[in-house]
């Protein structure tokens, strides 16, 4: 007897949902936490695959593939503690976590490159204020990414430190 | 090979793009923000925003590494000292200056750059003398989009080499503009014989820029 | 004592009016006419409209028969390559240029230019005033 449901019903092993794709940048700042509790949240009971992306930054002055051991260990170490992280709060089942170390030119071409080829469904990347040349800036990497992605691209923007607010006039 | 290149006008956009299809690494600098904002989007961060006369921007640049730096703006004094501070300061091996003014050619090699050209065909050539010589280099598009205009070497098993203009079953929308013969141009008259040697001048239909490579190069 | 002054900004103004008090003869060479302004109604010397990387706009300021050329336009660039035109190809013996950016200036220096760089020179002189009311900030 078939039953008009049961064919809808996934045989042994096979998965309903599809699995999201994100990319999410890490830099070893400040907004990493929150943006990956964030991701945890997100990602909870759910199916997907985080690929975790740290970019070395290459200055011009070297050739790209220049070597570069203590950024590259600072970047390895900042991939590992986001991965753990991770781990703890998702499912491994549902879950799985690549990390990747990348070095580019510059950081916003590499997250839209690695999103393309990676065909992600989502880039998730945290922004911190400063002040560059008198003006408040998210910095390029956001600027690049929210330009280019060619998928959906959510930013967690930290509240404003102290410094910022008290230096606005209408605060 | 590293290759600088100081403006971002047609030749030094051109330039860029050809340079990097040649699989080399290329930086190309400009002043103006906003270009620099454009060319970015189309050529990915092989751009930099900055005067290329000023020290800082050549060594953010690394200079110091390149094998090349080409200063193609539309001015002489900067393309001048663009490359004066390369050789001088960041003993860059290969200065490559653009001449507005074609009387400046021998100004310059007397201070000192390594090359100086006023067209770019010839920038295009210099950069290329590593690469086996070419013997059919696309020169630019014209302002629509269909024609362009290549530059065609005659070897001397050419099958064109030793014929009459007249002579010659060129495709049906190619003109050869000119010939250029030695340090000469020549007017292309249909009585004209091309020579082994000769670099052609053609203004193309794109469409057919395939077919007239292929036989040229036959 | 022949001059050829490029650049009719405040500084080229000021130095070929007081070359010209002083009896020397002096052209000025400016790409914008309005600058001869600066020059005063009492200057006797000669104004020529062009630019000074030209070396034919030169030759008509009589750069051949002058002692001094001397390059303060409001570029550096334009002031090295007319100092160096000048130099190179009219054998001037004197040939004196402003450049504003100091690491152009010392590279130019180097290779055998008379430079003047403002933005070197006034920032010594801003320092030299401050270390005078300031004694104990000698270190700056």
């Amino acid at each position: 007897m078939v039953s008009f449901r049961s064919s809808f019903r996934p045989r042994a092993g096979e998965r309903v949902l599809t699995s999201r794709r994100f990319v999410v940048p890490v830099s070893g700042g400040s907004v990493d936490q929150r943006l990956l509790e964030s991701l945890s949240k997100i990602c909870f009971r759910q199916a997907a695959d985080i690929t975790l992306v740290y970019v070395v930054e290459v200055e011009q002055s070297m050739p790209l593939d220049a070597e570069l051991p203590e950024e590259v260990n600072r970047g390895e170490a900042v991939l590992r503690q986001a991965e753990d992280l991770l781990r703890h709060d998702l499912d491994p089942g549902t879950v799985r976590v690549y990390a990747e170390l990348l070095q580019a030119r510059t950081a916003g071409a590499a997250i839209v490159d690695e999103a393309t080829d990676r065909n992600a469904d989502v880039i998730l990347l945290g922004a911190t204020l400063r002040r560059q040349f008198g003006r408040l800036t998210v910095g390029d990497t956001v600027d690049h990414v929210l330009k280019f992605a060619p998928c959906e691209v959510i930013v967690i923007r930290q509240a404003l430190p102290d410094w910022i607010t008290e230096s606005m006039e209408w605060s | 090979m590293y290759i600088i290149v100081v403006g971002g006008g047609k030749v030094g956009y051109y330039l860029t793009k050809t340079l990097l299809v040649e699989g080399h690494e290329v930086l190309l600098i400009e002043r103006d923000r906003q270009k620099v904002e454009v060319f970015s989007e189309r050529l990915g961060s092989v751009v930099l925003a900055g005067d290329g006369a000023e020290a800082s921007t050549l060594s953010a640049a690394g200079a110091q590494r390149a094998d090349v730096v080409i200063a193609v703006t539309g001015e002489d004094e900067d393309n001048l000292v663009v490359c004066q501070m390369s050789k001088v300061k960041f003993h860059v091996p290969r200065a490559i200056a653009r001449v507005n003014n074609p009387r400046n050619e021998l100004l310059f090699q007397r201070l000192g750059i390594d090359v100086t050209v006023s067209q770019t065909e010839h920038i295009l050539k210099l950069i290329e003398q590593k690469i086996p010589e070419k013997s059919f280099v696309h020169l630019l598009n014209l302002r629509h989009d269909e024609l362009t205009i290549v530059e065609a070497h005659v070897s001397g098993d050419s099958k064109v080499a030793n014929k009459r203009v007249s002579e010659v079953e060129f495709p049906v929308h190619c003109v050869i503009a000119a010939i250029i013969r030695g340090p000469d141009p020549v007017m292309a008259l249909p009585s004209t014989e091309i020579l082994p040697g000769d670099e052609l001048i053609i203004v193309t239909h794109a469409a057919e820029e395939e077919m007239l490579q292929a036989m040229l190069s036959q | 004592m022949n001059v050829v002054v490029m650049g009719s900004g405040r500084v080229g103004a000021r130095v070929a009016t007081i070359l010209d008090q002083h009896g020397h003869r002096v052209c000025v060479v400016d790409t914008n006419p309005d600058s001869f302004r600066r020059l005063g109604d009492s200057f006797g010397g000669d104004t020529l409209i062009g630019t000074g990387i030209d070396e034919d706009v030169l030759r008509r300021a009589g750069i051949e028969d002058a002692d001094v050329f001397i390059a303060v336009t409001n570029g550096d660039n334009r002031n090295i390559m007319a100092a160096q035109v000048a130099r190179t190809v009219f054998e001037i013996g004197h040939v004196i240029l402003r450049i504003y950016d100091p690491v152009r200036e010392d590279t130019y220096r180097r290779l055998g230019l008379h430079t003047v760089c403002p933005t070197t020179t006034i920032s010594a002189m801003i320092i030299d005033q401050i270390n005078d009311f300031l004694p104990a900030y000698e270190e700056i």
